[in-house]
């Protein structure tokens, strides 16, 4: 019987969907598997007590050190709260997180735990954009946003405000719109600096015109030596000494160490600000306060009558006054105006009556040497000085009031609403090629913003740059039928701070206030440093004895 | 499942809630200093639509197993399944403000696009080869059947050639000796043969009769011999493997020279059976292109399945941290 076929009905098996074949098999087997790893994975991780997949993302810059300690921010408290708290709630609860760290910092206050931009919980409310006057720290600070800095953010988070503060305050200050600050399709809206709009509230008399160009200087202190912009004007990071301070007076190379840290501690040493003009580091060299060739001063150097108060040098004065008159053989100076000695009694000792009128007098002669206008007062060349002169021979240091120097108000900060780092601009310099005939060249880049500082007569000029001087480069890069200009960033926070209100006096170490450094406290120092622990005692009585 | 107007309804839904999306997204990224982040509101209703599109899609695979309930017509699953599947991608994107964020949301990312990308590859598959499977494999069978059809094919095979031979053959013995397992999976009963030679002579023949009957004897014999031959050298072999691209009936000419061979060595009588030979062979190679094209059909599967399984286990662990902290 031939091989007949089986028909095509019973060729096949027609339950085959009800076996497994082995490629379902392997598809139910790779799906498992991918199962089985990914579950396997998140268990090992939660075993293991690690939270960083679980992050949303790469923590910023100044908190990469939290990427494993999620708890650090993520309290308890925090924990689903998007179930049982309001965004307030929940925004509130995760600023304490940022508080704990920043509270000191940030100058938050109580109320809003956020600071709010020192804005009132009322202004904030009548806002429209201040939707939430307990703002979360994190509607500004993404973080979990990338290896970034958390407080370079958008420009919009200020200009959601600042691009119409109208309905915010009709008192307000501030400019009432403000969208842009570098130049895009139009230009920036962004207001001169008002530090520009009234003068100098500096009260020293002072010309740069006359400092910085050698021909018109008429005195002959320091004769044909120009003057750099950095002779008197140098950030705080700086460790080089100053050409014409005191130390120089002295024959020394700089003032010792003990000086010199303690003016630094004075200036912020991030090199951001200008270090304060001080008379010995950069005055006292020209500007000397030798009175010597006129009266009995021994100070330091010899013959000066200290820079300081009126009150310290009228004591000053009446103390060497004293010592001139326990010192029988000492002359006075041959122009001195003073009066002769009293004559000694008897017993060869000046009587104490004698001695106080002739001090009281005497000092008063000085003092009118220092402080009269009309006498060319040696203090009236740079200070402004209310002083009345009591009429000579009857008036007495005991009863005539002390002269009142005006405070010298130079700004120890400028621009009071933003920040500002010269530290960051030293590269302006090499930038600059041509610098004005008169001015060195390593002031270029500083004359490159301050044009007026060479040709300014008058303290009361302001010599800042302009807004439009600082969109040079912090504006889009664009070409101005030229180079290239523009490409540094111009956003918000570049220069503005949000939390901290703005403080007249840069930051420092040590005393804040900004309170001056006498000649006393200067060259108290200086002999600590020559003599050393050993010699402090003595060296303090010689610095009290011998300065006025 | 091919891409025509059926798709329509749901591509067009598909835009809508995608450019519905958008519009939330752009608004709120306008109205705020930065992108809405998927901790926000917004970012959290994306998410969970996301997911829920994610989700929708993976029950595919359920929903084949569970074909006896009334939970609408599978084509409208599977449409659901592409458009929505590939809707989520955007809409993910969307919620995270195209960034990939920490680890686990980086690698949640990675495999939705990886998912996404092989799913597209795959409807693009689905869209184009069953019309070129037609085509090259006029003779298509059921893929999980193939191996069967196959075992059936080799027996028929050795069956037409067993007809010619003599029971003792020993090369038939053989040869049913290696069907034994595939006569066992096909159920087939043992070939039947022919007893003796196929020329019979008569007792009181004369000489040239006896004489002309031994001639043609021999060349029976001598065509079996090489039916034998070819049958244990190409067409056994070819039929145990022809997914292999190497023996010469792999190739259709290669096989038409190979077959017009051994057509003319062998005994007129057996034609019949040669051309049955040329005939299986034929099916086996559209049975092995079909085995190939089935792959690549459906290979990307091999990816796309445990990538959607991690996924779906990763997105739950994700949804919980994410409320969690």
């Amino acid at each position: 019987m031939p091989y007949k076929p089986k028909p095509l009905w019973d060729r096949f098996n027609l339950f085959y969907a009800l076996r497994v074949h082995r490629e379902r098999l392997l598809k139910r087997a790779l799906a498992a598997g991918g199962a089985l790893l990914a579950a396997g994975w998140m268990i090992a991780t939660l075993v293991r007590g690690d939270e960083r997949p679980f992050s949303s993302g790469p923590m910023s810059i100044g908190h990469a050190m939290l990427a494993d300690n999620c708890a650090a921010c993520h309290t308890q408290a925090t924990h689903f709260a998007r179930f049982w708290k309001s965004d307030a709630d929940k925004a509130h609860t995760l600023n304490d997180g940022c508080l704990s760290c920043h509270g000191w910092t940030i100058g938050h206050d109580t109320e809003t735990r956020s600071a709010w931009h020192q804005l009132s919980a009322p202004h904030a409310a009548s806002h429209p954009d201040a939707r939430e006057p307990r703002a979360a720290c994190s509607s500004c600070h993404a973080e979990h946003a990338g290896f970034v800095r958390l407080t370079e953010m958008d420009d919009r988070h200020c200009t959601s405000c600042h691009a119409d503060l109208r309905p915010l305050d009709a008192g307000s200050p501030f400019a009432r719109s403000i969208t842009q600050f570098g130049k895009r399709k139009r230009n920036g809206d962004h207001p001169d600096f008002a530090a520009l709009s009234r003068p100098d509230p500096g009260r020293l008399r002072f010309s740069h015109d006359t400092h910085m160009d050698v021909a018109k200087r008429p005195f002959p202190g320091i004769p044909g030596e120009p003057l750099s912009c950095d002779d008197c004007h140098r950030a705080g990071d700086s460790q080089r000494p100053w050409r014409f301070g005191l130390a120089r007076v002295l024959g020394v190379e700089r003032l010792p160490h003990e000086l010199a840290s303690a003016g630094a501690d004075e200036v912020d040493k991030s090199g951001a600000f200008m270090q304060p003009i001080r008379y010995e580091l950069h005055c006292a060299a020209c500007h000397k306060l030798d009175v010597g060739s006129l009266y009995p001063i021994r100070g330091t150097p010899d013959g000066w009558v200290a820079h300081s108060t009126p009150g310290e040098i009228r004591s000053g004065i009446i103390g060497q006054l004293l010592r001139f008159l326990r010192e029988p053989g000492e002359q006075t100076p041959p122009e001195s105006d003073l009066e002769p000695r009293p004559a000694p009694g008897a017993d060869g000792k000046v009587d104490t009556a004698d001695e106080l009128r002739y001090i009281a007098r005497n000092a008063v002669t000085i003092e009118r040497r220092l402080y009269d206008v009309a006498g060319g007062g040696l203090c009236t060349k740079c200070h402004a000085v209310d002083y009345r002169p009591p009429p000579r021979q009857t008036s007495s240091a005991f009863e005539t009031p002390l002269a009142v120097i005006a405070p010298t108000s130079i700004p120890r900060r400028w621009f009071l609403h933003g920040s500002f780092s010269h530290a960051r601009h030293k590269t302006v310099g090499p930038l600059v090629k041509a610098a004005p005939e008169p001015v060195a060249a390593a002031a270029a880049g500083c004359i490159h913003c301050h044009p007026g500082a060479t040709t300014s007569r008058q303290s009361a000029d302001v010599l800042l740059p302009n807004v439009d001087a600082c969109r040079g480069c912090h504006a889009p890069a664009h070409h101005a039928g030229g180079p290239l200009l523009g490409g540094v960033s111009d956003r918000c926070v570049y220069c503005h701070t949000f939390h901290r209100p703005p403080s007249q006096e840069p930051r420092t170490s040590r005393d804040p206030s900004g309170a001056g450094l006498s000649s006393a406290r200067l060259l108290a120092a200086e002999s600590q440093g020559k003599g050393g622990p050993a010699r402090e005692s003595e060296a303090a009585a010689t610095t009290q004895g011998a300065l006025p | 499942m091919r891409i025509d107007a059926t798709h329509r309804g749901w591509a067009v839904a598909s835009l809508v809630i995608l450019a519905v999306c958008t519009l939330a997204y752009v608004a709120a990224d306008s109205s705020a200093p930065g992108p809405p982040q998927g901790d926000s509101w917004l970012g959290l209703a994306l998410g969970a639509l996301g997911t829920a599109f994610i989700a929708f899609a993976a029950l595919l695979g359920a929903r084949r197993r569970a074909l006896l309930l009334r939970l609408g017509p599978m084509s409208a699953w599977l449409r659901g399944h592409l458009w929505l599947g590939l809707l989520s991608l955007p809409v993910i994107l969307l919620h995270g403000a195209f960034q990939f964020g920490g680890t686990l949301t980086t690698v949640l990312m990675c495999l939705l696009i990886a998912i996404v990308v092989s799913g597209v590859y795959g409807a693009i598959l689905q869209h184009a080869m069953p019309r070129l499977i037609t085509t090259a494999v006029p003779q298509e069978t059921t893929y999980e059947q193939i191996e069967r059809r196959l075992a059936e094919m080799r027996v028929q095979a050795l069956a037409v050639v067993a007809e010619h031979c003599p029971p003792d053959t020993p090369e038939i013995a053989q040869f049913k000796q290696e069907l034994s397992e595939t006569l066992r999976l096909t159920g087939e009963e043992q070939p039947e043969f022919r007893k003796g030679p196929a020329v019979k002579v008569a007792a009181d023949a004369d000489e040239a009769a006896k004489a002309a009957a031994a001639e043609q004897t021999a060349a029976i014999e001598k065509g079996l011999a090489a039916l034998l031959r070819f049958y244990g050298g190409q067409v056994a072999p070819f039929l145990r493997n022809c997914r292999s691209r190497r023996p010469a009936l792999a190739s259709a000419v290669r096989a038409s020279i190979a077959f017009d061979a051994v057509r003319t060595d062998i005994h007129p009588g057996m034609e019949p059976a040669l051309r049955t030979l040329e005939e299986l062979c034929g099916e086996a190679r559209q049975k092995a292109r079909q085995i190939r094209l089935h792959r690549v059909l459906h290979g990307w599967l091999l990816l796309h399945i445990p990538l959607t399984t991690a996924l779906l286990v990763l997105t739950a662990v994700h949804m919980v941290m994410a409320l969690y902290y």
